[in-house]
């Protein structure tokens, strides 16, 4: 899960990088780059985020005593 | 293409995944409106952080302008793009042999 986003969301960061869409404070950050271009937050960015993400969405799963495979009241349809 | 038409893309692209592509249909779901709606005020949090210290800042030819705590207002619909793509693959892949199991 998170190899396939890793690889289409940095392959959409490193082309917006190329042609400047955004661009990093080179004192701010550590200064180790993938390409020499993409800071290395970025690519921890987007292991971190949706690991997260996957995480919260467990956590409140359970909080809630809900079950994935099934349906519960707050389901839309 | 700008910024803006691949936010919109990947919003796009993340939604055809999730209700029709890989089955997950996490939006009809409301344990995942309930996790998104945690994670956006992070994501605002760290974006007005990243923003007003000027450590990532945008070609403003690039965006449509709008701004959110500091960030483009396309920087939501990446974010959702990103929260829905990782959700709808991990139920994809984690779910789907009992997805049928009656």
């Amino acid at each position: 899960m998170d190899a396939v986003i890793v690889v289409v969301y940095l392959a959409w960061d490193i082309w917006a990088v190329v042609k400047k869409s955004w661009y990093f404070d080179s004192n701010q950050i550590i200064g180790i780059n993938l390409f020499s271009r993409l800071p290395i937050e970025e690519i921890l960015f987007f292991v971190i985020v949706p690991l997260m993400g996957v995480l919260t969405y467990l956590a409140l799963l359970k909080i809630r005593g809900w079950d994935s495979t099934r349906k519960s009241s707050d389901d839309l349809l | 293409m700008i910024y803006s038409d691949i936010a919109l893309n990947a919003v796009m692209v993340a939604v055809l995944l999730d209700l029709f592509i890989l089955g997950s249909k996490m939006m009809t779901r409301g344990i995942f409106w309930l996790t998104y709606g945690l994670i956006l005020p992070f994501q605002l949090l760290t974006n007005w952080w990243l923003t007003s210290n000027k450590i990532v800042m945008y070609s403003g030819a690039e965006i449509i302008g709008r701004r959110v705590a500091g960030a483009p207002v396309e920087d939501l619909l990446f974010g959702f793009s990103l929260i829905l793509l990782s959700l709808s693959l991990w139920d994809f892949f984690t779910s789907k042999s009992l997805k049928f199991v009656e």
